[in-house]
């Protein structure tokens, strides 16, 4: 997940703020979830992706 | 005198009955190993994860006011190979995936054909209840091919399962200072297009009615999903 570059008006600007609160929450989740339960979800991830292609 | 011996006496020969068999029907156990099918789910679900798979439709999977269609028993088993594969497979590849998968699942999985019609005209994509059971819907249009359909089950699983997760495990500390607006509550989650919304919510829960109050409340099961599965 990657912001839009060369942001020219609020709208993109706003949008790229929204991921950068997204990327915060994901990565909570991820380091909570290697703590409680020692498990990757990107390996998970990976793993899914691998089958769907 | 008389009485009390005469008493005592009956008392004595209705305890000592000789045949105490029950005569009412006794309910016959909610197992029925007939088939092929039934055998394969009881050897590669039930005894190997303690995971049972409903797919006779009993009415209690569904509220009163709900309607769904049971799913054809021809996709029954491509359905649990989906499973297998696309849920279970993956978390038996990672370290710490099977001890995980395997404390987590629940007991009971449904599988229904269609999705759960409410009387409202609304539908339910999924469910997880009680962290013991996690509903299927829309089975019937089960196709290899189709990856929308394929999106939607892996999104319904995954969600729901995160649901048995966080059940145990909470939030993460001071995870919902990160976005707390976007969010309403009470309600149903709904899956809405892939847009960037620039409060970082990615996930909506409907309030039942226009009026009623919002409340600020975190749900990031469905979001960490979206984002797993899908590039933004």
């Amino acid at each position: 997940m990657t912001d839009e570059p060369n942001c020219l008006t609020p709208e993109c600007e706003a949008r790229n703020a929204g991921r950068e609160l997204v990327r915060e929450k994901l990565t909570a989740i991820m380091e909570h979830y290697k703590k409680v339960v020692g498990v990757d979800l990107e390996a998970v991830r990976n793993a899914v992706q691998a089958k769907l292609n | 005198m008389k009485k009390t011996i005469l008493f005592t006496l009956v008392l004595l020969l209705a305890g000592c009955y000789p045949d105490e068999t029950l005569t009412v029907p006794v309910t016959q156990p909610n197992v029925q190993l007939e088939t092929d099918l039934d055998k394969f789910i009881e050897t590669n679900f039930r005894e190997k994860y303690g995971m049972a798979i409903r797919y006779r439709f009993v009415d209690r999977y569904i509220k009163p006011t709900q309607r769904v269609a049971p799913p054809k028993l021809e996709v029954v088993q491509p359905m649990l190979d989906f499973i297998q594969k696309f849920w279970i497979d993956p978390f038996l590849e990672v370290q710490n995936g099977e001890a995980y998968f395997r404390t987590h699942v629940p007991a009971e999985v449904v599988l229904l054909g269609g999705f759960i019609y409410n009387d409202d005209g609304t539908v339910v994509l999924g469910t997880a209840d009680a962290g013991a059971q996690i509903t299927f819907t829309y089975v019937n249009a089960i196709d290899p091919a189709d990856k929308e359909w394929e999106a939607l089950q892996l999104h319904t699983v995954y969600h729901e399962f995160a649901h048995i997760v966080h059940q145990r495990h909470k939030l993460p500390p001071d995870f919902e200072k990160i976005s707390p607006a976007g969010y309403t509550s009470p309600g149903f989650w709904v899956s809405l297009p892939m847009k960037m919304p620039s409060s970082g919510v990615l996930c909506h829960r409907m309030p039942p009615a226009p009026r009623t109050k919002i409340l600020p409340r975190p749900w990031p099961s469905i979001c960490t999903t979206r984002i797993l599965l899908r590039s933004l």
